[in-house]
């Protein structure tokens, strides 16, 4: 079990004894964590406005091909048939970033009580323990053993944890089954914050793309996985924590989540019990910040 | 005897643009060689007989943007037709006082591709061919 007292990559102010998890790079890849609310819904715009021209690009070219290879003389009744196919695919693309939109922006009750991260941890384990077997992925796990309780949406915290563990996973996909560990680790820092990191020996992420990850709509994946980082780092940030990501020093990727335990000093938010909030409110609310 | 196709590059990370604009472009009477990367073009053996480049500018690790400075240095005069899925003026702005022939927006029609290419290849009707030539 770790012990207390460590100094995590939390702030630049912070000193003292550092523990396998403190990397320089993840000093600073939360020092340059896009701290610009006032900008977050203009880049949430130009990312909703990218990801719809795509696929309505792709729509364009394609009933245009179709409808050349049909005026041909002979028609290409192949061709065209090809490039129809091809349409309602994109028309189903652009239906998934709707889809994706939505996710962001649905309002739920969110409900605020004492959080356990601990237990909340070993409930998404358990709920992940099918996943993680037929991944053939090990876990290893040391949560420290006095934790502070937090205040937050339990639920969202546990999708929070849930992408990171799946993230992990498919990080890991074609690794050497051998390869193939995830180690969790939560810790509490001096300041009165929890800190979780969820560690991969996956294919990492390119060096330039750390903050992308975050971005809204970013997937590596065509059908994206459960609520994706960009909405994982909302919450977060709406509990006054911070989400980032660091590379290993060997192979993979370490995800880091602090919260703080104490009322936060800044202006953040307090979720207050029964809140209907959603993602759209917040990002408007920190834009007039 | 049919006429000649002038070849054209296509530069895009996205896959579904891979997958189509070669076919469209096909229909307008070019011959197309399709890359995933500004380093797979940069790296094309062959990259002496592409007539015109048509490009994306969101990539990475190298941008059209980087692309298009990077034939400069080369000194090849290989006129590129630029395609943004960001509606950006400044960027349009940008590259064309570099030197790119046209910046086109997501979505395009085919007629303005087809304007953007034949103003590019600085020949009147270059895609005339496809009326005569259907697919390949």
């Amino acid at each position: 079990m770790l012990t207390t007292g460590s100094a995590v990559a939390g702030s630049s102010q912070r000193a003292g004894r550092t523990t396998d998890f403190d990397h320089h790079n993840g000093l600073n890849a939360e020092l340059d964590a896009p701290l610009d609310n006032a900008n977050s819904l203009s880049v949430l715009t130009a990312s909703i406005v990218h990801e719809v021209n795509q696929p309505l690009s792709g729509i364009s070219i394609n009933a245009s091909t179709c409808l050349r290879m049909l005026c041909a003389d002979p028609p290409n009744i192949d061709g065209a048939r090809e490039t129809a196919r091809r349409t309602l695919r994109d028309v189903n693309r652009a239906a998934e970033v709707i889809k994706r939109l939505r996710a962001l922006f649905t309002e739920r009750a969110e409900l605020t009580e004492a959080v356990d991260l601990n237990e909340a941890v070993l409930e998404v384990l358990a709920m992940s323990r099918n996943e993680l077997r037929k991944s053939q992925v090990s876990v290893q796990r040391t949560l420290a053993y006095n934790m502070p309780l937090l205040v937050g949406d339990r639920i969202q915290l546990q999708q929070v944890i849930l992408n990171l563990i799946r993230n992990a996973i498919e990080a890991m996909r074609g690794a050497d089954i051998r390869e193939r560990k995830l180690t969790i680790v939560t810790q509490r820092h001096e300041n009165g914050s929890v800190l979780l990191s969820v560690h991969d020996a996956g294919v990492g992420i390119a060096q330039q793309a750390f903050d992308d990850v975050f971005k809204p709509f970013y997937s590596t994946k065509p059908e994206g996985m459960g609520i994706g980082l960009s909405v994982s780092r909302s919450i977060v940030e709406k509990h006054g924590g911070r989400l980032w990501a660091t590379a290993n020093d060997g192979p993979g990727v370490t995800f880091w989540l602090s919260i703080p335990c104490t009322p936060p000093t800044r202006s953040n938010r307090r979720l207050a019990p029964g809140t209907k909030t959603s993602a759209m409110s917040d990002v408007a609310s920190l834009a007039c910040c | 005897m049919t006429r000649p196709r002038p070849t054209v590059a296509v530069i895009d990370d996205d896959e579904s643009v891979r997958e189509s604009l070669p076919d469209l472009l096909r229909e307008l009477g070019f011959s197309v060689y399709a890359f995933a990367s500004a380093q797979e073009f940069l790296a094309f053996d062959a990259i002496a007989m592409i007539r015109c480049l048509i490009t994306d500018v969101d990539m990475s690790p190298m941008s059209g943007l980087d692309l298009q400075v990077e034939l400069k240095r080369r000194e090849d005069q290989i006129p590129i037709v630029f395609i943004s899925g960001h509606p950006d003026d400044a960027l349009r702005h940008l590259v064309l006082d570099q030197g790119g022939a046209a910046c086109l927006f997501k979505p395009f029609t085919d007629t303005a591709l087809l304007a953007a290419i034949s103003a590019a290849l600085g020949v009147h009707g270059a895609g005339e061919t496809a009326r005569n030539g259907g697919k390949p």
